[in-house]
């Protein structure tokens, strides 16, 4: 049974919240940057038809700068569409509520997700999955939420030559083991505690999932996360 | 009514700038694109003075509202034209109630663009 908070709102109410509003985030960093190839794409169309229309004397000239327009809009919308293509895969992973999935594989589309949003920014963002690692029957929708909140601060905070890293390997009795790593300067501390991450905790609890950190280790901070798979003892 | 009109045009998104910027230049405007603020501050600081700022308003580091204010205060008689992406137009009023001569949303059309932008010359003329 779901238990009050100060405010009134069940921890149920607050963990849906917070998951909307996660996906609200990836959702509107996505469509802004969909924006952004529209634009670039229409002012490249407009620049095709002022260069066809002006009165350059070296029609050559003009057919090669058009030629590489053209080629430069092919790629601005095989851009657009690889990212079309992740948001509709990461929106319907919230489709169902339990389903068969990998750790490494909903991992690596949140990932693709904050790379082409945040591609401005040089973060590394890897993904390594080991052979034989389970697959596990939850939410992969609350998988990535986790991930997400346990990452996403460093987003901001992270200097521009830093690396998030999951790395998924099979644990014991049947768990599987995600490992999240982020190495690099950061301009402040993000705020991890779990006090504050109440619909951080219930989800946890949801997946079966330990939360261990995240912990300074040497120059990286670490936090590891033991999911209950198919092969759970 | 261009006369060589000075353009700065800040905006992250270069191929967007770069592109915008080759058209404005087939119609005889003299253009120069920074894709950060801190650039577009210190290109003026160094004695290029536009006669319109054309402002992205969400860029990483300094963002364009910031920017306005800095520009405001260095250089009072250059009209600034906030460029804003959806779901930004609070901001860009916000924007215009700061200083900004008017805002445009991206994409932006090059005919409404160039009017708005021989406008901002002409209140620019006189003396705002």
């Amino acid at each position: 049974m779901a238990t009050g908070t100060p405010h009134g709102r069940s921890e149920e109410d607050a963990l849906r919240q917070a998951q909307v509003a996660f996906i609200g985030r990836i959702v509107a960093a996505s469509t802004h940057k969909f924006h952004n190839h529209l634009a670039v794409i229409k002012e490249y169309s407009g620049l095709i038809g002022d260069l066809l229309r002006s009165d350059q004397p070296d029609i050559r000239k003009v057919i090669d700068r058009c030629g590489d327009i053209s080629g430069s809009i092919i790629e601005r919308a095989d851009q657009a569409a690889a990212m079309e293509e992740a948001l509709n895969r990461f929106v319907h992973r919230g489709d169902v509520a339990l389903s068969l999935f990998g750790a490494g594989k909903a991992a690596e589309e949140l990932f693709l997700l904050y790379h082409i949003c945040a591609s401005r920014r040089r973060i590394n963002f890897e993904t390594q999955v080991a052979e034989g690692v389970p697959d596990i029957v939850n939410s992969p929708a609350l998988f990535q939420f986790v991930l997400y909140t346990l990452t996403s601060e460093y987003l901001e905070s992270l200097d521009e030559e830093g690396t998030i890293a999951v790395a998924v390997t099979p644990g014991r009795d049947g768990m599987v083991r995600v490992a999240l790593t982020v190495t690099g300067e950061v301009d402040r501390e993000p705020e991890l505690d779990a006090e504050s991450h109440g619909p951080l905790l219930l989800a946890l609890e949801k997946l079966g999932a330990r939360l261990s950190g995240p912990r300074p280790r040497g120059q990286a901070v670490e936090a590891l996360l033991d999911i209950p798979s198919l092969q759970e003892e | 009514m261009n006369d060589q009109i000075r353009i700065l045009l800040v905006d992250d998104e270069l191929d967007f700038a770069e592109t915008l910027a080759e058209r404005l230049r087939l119609r005889s405007f003299d253009v120069n694109v920074v894709s950060r603020a801190e650039e577009a501050l210190n290109t003026i600081d160094a004695g290029w003075k536009p006669d319109v700022v054309l402002l992205d308003l969400k860029m990483p580091g300094m963002d364009g509202m910031d920017a306005l204010i800095e520009i405001r205060s260095r250089e009072p008689d250059v009209e600034t034209i906030m460029l804003t992406g959806h779901g930004a137009a609070s901001s860009s009023i916000e924007g215009m109630k700061r200083g900004a001569f008017d805002y445009m949303m991206k994409p932006v059309d090059i005919g409404e663009l160039i009017e708005k932008v021989e406008q901002a010359v002409a209140k620019k003329g006189n003396g705002g």
